[in-house]
C-alpha cells in the first residue's frame, strides 16, 4: 500500500514491483547501505536535491526499510532522478547510504528500460556516447553555446577559438578536441573488451537504440581492425 | 514586577578538547588488501619512495608518493577546465619531479554510474582494475586528479575488499584483457600531494597572498563517500573538517574565511550540470556562493575537483539576469599554487576557460594580466599562422 | 520546394519518415541519403558527421554515418541495403553543411542498393511525404524548423 494518498502505478501489476524491489535487496551493496531509520532528518537537512525537489533521502530509507512495494515504485519512476549523488546523506547517524540505495534502485530502473529512466537519461546521449566510445565522458567540443548558452559569453569565444586555443595548452595528451585528452587505441580496445564482457553495451540498447547502434559498430570495427571477433567477448555475468 | 535577574555562563567552546579516543571504528583497508594479496587474489601496488605521511579521519595515517606518479587525469578538467591539469604537472615540473602522462588511461567512466546508472559494479570495478594495471605496467604510481573518480575508487575499494565474487569477475576480465589484477595500496587524490608539498610550495612563493580572502569548498566526493579516507589534521579546525585545500590557502598565508555553508555540496549533480542546470545553478548561488559573498567576501572560491570548480564557476553568469548576489572567481587549489609560484595566469593557469572574471584578483595578486594575455596571444597567433603546431612547456614558462 | 512549419521538403525527392532522411536516386543505379530539414533542426548545430567507409556493406534499418551537435548523437539509418560508393568528405570537414544545405551540399553517402524494390516500398514523395512528417512533428511535440545556420537548399 502507497504512503500516498494520491498512489500512482496502482494499474502496474504487483509482481512486476516487487520484481524490482527485491533486485534492490538483492544487490551486494545493499546489506551495508541500509540499516534501519529512526527518521531523525538529517540527511533531508544536508540534501541539495530536498530544498529544490520535492525529494527526500529520508523516505527512500523508510520506503526500503519498510518494504514497501508500492511507494518504492513509485520512487522509482517519479524521484530517483532528482538525487545529485553527493552523499551528504552519509551524515546518517545509523550509517545509512540513501544515496546509495538510490543508485541501486536507478540501475534497476535502467535494466528494465522503464520508460521513465529513458525519459530522464533522453537529453544525455551523448555523454554516455563519449564515454563508452572514447573513454572520457566530457570533451571540449561540448563547449557550444547552444547547448550551454546559460555558462556565459565565454562559451561562444571558446568554441570559436577551440581548435587554436586546445593546441595553446603545453601537455602533450591535451590537444584534443573530440575527446578530453589524446586517450590510446589500445585503452579503447580494452574498454569495448570491458563493456562487452560485463553486458554494459547491451543495457544501453534498453535505453537508447541509436546510441547502442553506434556504438556496437563502432566497438565492432576496432575489435575487428585487431583481429578479434566482437562475439567472442559474451557477458560474463550471466554465467 | 521585578525582572529576574541575567545570568551569563561563560562558554566552555574555547576550552573544549576534541581528542579521539580509542580505537578507529573502521577497518583498515589496507590491511584488506594485504591479507588479499597473500591469498594470491590480487597484487597491491605499494607506494613508492618518496613519502609524505599525513593523517586521515579516524587517526589513521596514509602514504602519500611526492613523485614516481602516474597522472589518472579528469575528463571535465581535461575538457573543460584545462588550466587545472596543467597547474598540477605545473607544480611537479617546478620541482623536477619524476611524473608520467599516460595515454593509455581512460576516465573513472563514473559518470557512467553516477549520473546514469546505464553501468554495473563489475564494469566500473573493471575499468578501474584496467587503470591501475596499466599504471603497474607502466612503472608509476596512480595519482588521482579528479575528486569523483577518487571517491568512486573508494567506493570500488569496498566492493573489491568484501565480495569475492566480484573479484572473480575482475579477475577472468583482467584474464581476457592479458593484465594482471593489481590494487594500489593508497589511493590518492592530487590535492592530498599538494597538501603534502604545500610547505615547499610556500618556499617558493613569489606573490604575496596576505590581502586575499579565500573561501573554502571541500568536494563532497573527496570527504562523505567512504569518509575515513580523508586528511584531517588537529591543526586545521580542530580535526573537525577535513583540512585538504585549507592547508595549502593558510601555508600561503591568505586567509581562509568561514562560511556558514561550509559543507554544502555545490550542486554540481552530474545529470543536472547537464540537462537540470536550473537545479545546479539555484543550488549553488543561493547556497554557496551568496553566503560566501554575505559572510566572507572573498577575493577567490578555492575548491579541488572538477565538479566543484565547473559549478561553482559557471553557475555565477545567468543568474546575474535576477540580480543575485555572485561574481566570485573560482579555481582549484592548483592553480592557486601556481599562481603563488609565479606561474603564468593564461599559458600556465588557462584562466581564460573560466566564467567569472579573474582579472581583479590577479591585479590584487601583483599579477599584470594585460601584458600576460598578450603574451598568450602572441602563442596563439604562432599556432594560427602555423609557425608552431603547439604550445609547449618552454613556451608557457618563457 | 513544399514547405510545412518552416520546414523545407524538395519535391523531387524521396523521404523515408521514420528515418527522417531523402533519397535521391541518380542514373546510374544509386543514390545519393542525407538528413531532412527535421532532422538538422532537431540536432541542433551540428559538430560532427562520421559517415562510414567507402566499400561497406549496410543492411537496411542500421546507420551510414554517426551525426554529433552538442546535445545529441545519433546514426543516419538507411532504408535500403547496399554498398557505400561514396562518403561525402566536405560535410565530415564541416558539418554545419548539414545545417544549412541539407538536401544539396549535404548529402551524406552515396549508396549502391542492392534490393531496391523489396527495400524501397516505406519510401514517401510528395503529398505523402508532408502528412507523414506532419504526424511526425506532433509525435515529438515539434514547433517548427530552425534554420540555425540559414538555409541553402
Amino acid at each position: 500500500m502507497s504512503i500516498y494518498k494520491d498512489a500512482k502505478y496502482m494499474d502496474v501489476p504487483y509482481e512486476e514491483k516487487l520484481k524490482l524491489f527485491n533486485e534492490v535487496k538483492e544487490d551486494m551493496r545493499y546489506d551495508y547501505s541500509l540499516y534501519g531509520c529512526y527518521e531523525c532528518g538529517i540527511c533531508v537537512a544536508a540534501c541539495p536535491s530536498a530544498r529544490f525537489y520535492d525529494f527526500s533521502p529520508r523516505v527512500f530509507a523508510q520506503i526500503m526499510a519498510r518494504e514497501d512495494v508500492d511507494t518504492f515504485y513509485e520512487l522509482l519512476n517519479d524521484n530517483v532522478w532528482d538525487c545529485s549523488q553527493c552523499y551528504s546523506c552519509t551524515r546518517c547517524p545509523r550509517q545509512n547510504n540513501p544515496g546509495g540505495i538510490i543508485l541501486m534502485m536507478r540501475d534497476a530502473a535502467v535494466r528494465a528500460g522503464l520508460q521513465s529512466a529513458k525519459d530522464a537519461l533522453r537529453a544525455y546521449s551523448r555523454i554516455i556516447y563519449k564515454v563508452m566510445s572514447t573513454g572520457t565522458q566530457v570533451t571540449p567540443d561540448m563547449l557550444q553555446p547552444d547547448f550551454f548558452p546559460d555558462w556565459g559569453t565565454d562559451v561562444k569565444e571558446v568554441a570559436e577559438n577551440l581548435d587554436v586555443w586546445r593546441r595553446a595548452i603545453p601537455p602533450e595528451t591535451l590537444h584534443t578536441t573530440e575527446l578530453a585528452w589524446d586517450v590510446s587505441e589500445k585503452t579503447r580496445l580494452e574498454l569495448y573488451m570491458i563493456w562487452k564482457l560485463t553486458g554494459n553495451l547491451e543495457l544501453i540498447e534498453g535505453i537508447d537504440e541509436g546510441i547502442y547502434m553506434i556504438l556496437e559498430e563502432i566497438m565492432e570495427e576496432l575489435l575487428d581492425d585487431h583481429g578479434y571477433d566482437i562475439d567472442d567477448f559474451e557477458n560474463i555475468l550471466e554465467e | 514586577m521585578e525582572q529576574a535577574p541575567a545570568v551569563h555562563t561563560e562558554s566552555k567552546a574555547p576550552m573544549r578538547e576534541f581528542v579521539r579516543k580509542g580505537k578507529p571504528p573502521t577497518e583498515d583497508y589496507r590491511e584488506k588488501l594485504f591479507e588479499l594479496e597473500a591469498k594470491g587474489e590480487l597484487e597491491v601496488h605499494r607506494v613508492p619512495d618518496p613519502i609524505m605521511e599525513v593523517g586521515t579521519k579516524y587517526g589513521r595515517t596514509k602514504k602519500i608518493p611526492l613523485e614516481h606518479t602516474w597522472h589518472h587525469k579528469s575528463c571535465g578538467q581535461c575538457g573543460h577546465i584545462p588550466g587545472y591539469s596543467t597547474s598540477i604537472f605545473w607544480l611537479h615540473r617546478q620541482f623536477d619531479l619524476d611524473y608520467f602522462d599516460p595515454k593509455d588511461q581512460s576516465s573513472c567512466t563514473a559518470w557512467n554510474y553516477y549520473a546514469s546508472s546505464t553501468s554495473n559494479t563489475a564494469a566500473q570495478a573493471a575499468v578501474a582494475a584496467r587503470n591501475f594495471a596499466q599504471a603497474k605496467l607502466d612503472g608509476y604510481y596512480p595519482l588521482i586528479h579528479c575528486g569523483t573518480s577518487f571517491g568512486h575508487y573508494k567506493e570500488t575499494r569496498e566492493e573489491i575488499i568484501h565480495h569475492p565474487e566480484l573479484r572473480d569477475q575482475v579477475r577472468r576480465i583482467m584474464d581476457r584483457l592479458k593484465m594482471p589484477f593489481v590494487f594500489p595500496e593508497e589511493i590518492v587524490h592530487y590535492s592530498e600531494w599538494v597538501h603534502a608539498m604545500r610547505h615547499r610550495i610556500a618556499e617558493r612563493q613569489v606573490l604575496d597572498f596576505s590581502d586575499i580572502t579565500v573561501t573554502v569548498h571541500p568536494a563532497c566526493h573527496y570527504h562523505k563517500l567512504v569518509v575515513e579516507d580523508a586528511i584531517y589534521d588537529r591543526e586545521l579546525y580542530d580535526g573537525q573538517r577535513t583540512a585538504i585545500v585549507t592547508g595549502l590557502v593558510e601555508a600561503l598565508g591568505a586567509k581562509a574565511a568561514d562560511y556558514s555553508t561550509w559543507h554544502d555540496c555545490c550542486g554540481f549533480g552530474f545529470r543536472h550540470i547537464l540537462v537540470s542546470r536550473d537545479f545546479s545553478r539555484s543550488f549553488a548561488t543561493i547556497r554557496k556562493i551568496e553566503r560566501m559573498k554575505e559572510e566572507a567576501d572573498p577575493d577567490v572560491t578555492i575548491t579541488h575537483d572538477t565538479g566543484c570548480v565547473t559549478t561553482l564557476d559557471k553557475s555565477q553568469f545567468a543568474v546575474q539576469a535576477h540580480g543575485r548576489n555572485v561574481g566570485i572567481p573560482v579555481m582549484a587549489d592548483s592553480q592557486f599554487a601556481a599562481l603563488s609560484m609565479g606561474a603564468h595566469p593564461y599559458n600556465v593557469c588557462q584562466l581564460h576557460w573560466h566564467g567569472v572574471d579573474s582579472k581583479p584578483l590577479l591585479e590584487k595578486m601583483g599579477i599584470d594580466h594585460v601584458k600576460a594575455w598578450k603574451e598568450f596571444e602572441a602563442i596563439t597567433e604562432r599556432i594560427e599562422n602555423e609557425e608552431i603546431d603547439f604550445m609547449t612547456w618552454e613556451d608557457a614558462d618563457a | 520546394m513544399a514547405e510545412l512549419k518552416n520546414c523545407m521538403f524538395p519535391d523531387e525527392l524521396l523521404y523515408h519518415v521514420a528515418f527522417n532522411v531523402w533519397i535521391r536516386k541518380n542514373d546510374d543505379g544509386t543514390l545519393y541519403l542525407g538528413m531532412t530539414d527535421i532532422a538538422q533542426s532537431m540536432a541542433g548545430n551540428i559538430i560532427h558527421c562520421r559517415p562510414k567507409k567507402v566499400g561497406r556493406n549496410v543492411k537496411a534499418g542500421k546507420s551510414v554515418a554517426t551525426v554529433e551537435s552538442g546535445k545529441w548523437v545519433g546514426p543516419v539509418k538507411t532504408p535500403l541495403s547496399g554498398e557505400i560508393v561514396a562518403a561525402n568528405n566536405d560535410v565530415e570537414n564541416d558539418a554545419t553543411i548539414l545545417n544549412r544545405s541539407p538536401y544539396n551540399q549535404g548529402w551524406i553517402v552515396r549508396l549502391l542498393p542492392n534490393s531496391y524494390d523489396e527495400d524501397s516500398t516505406e519510401l514517401v514523395s510528395g503529398e505523402d511525404a508532408i502528412s507523414g512528417f506532419d504526424a511526425y512533428m506532433a509525435e515529438k511535440d515539434m514547433g517548427e524548423c530552425v534554420h540555425c545556420e540559414g538555409f541553402e537548399g
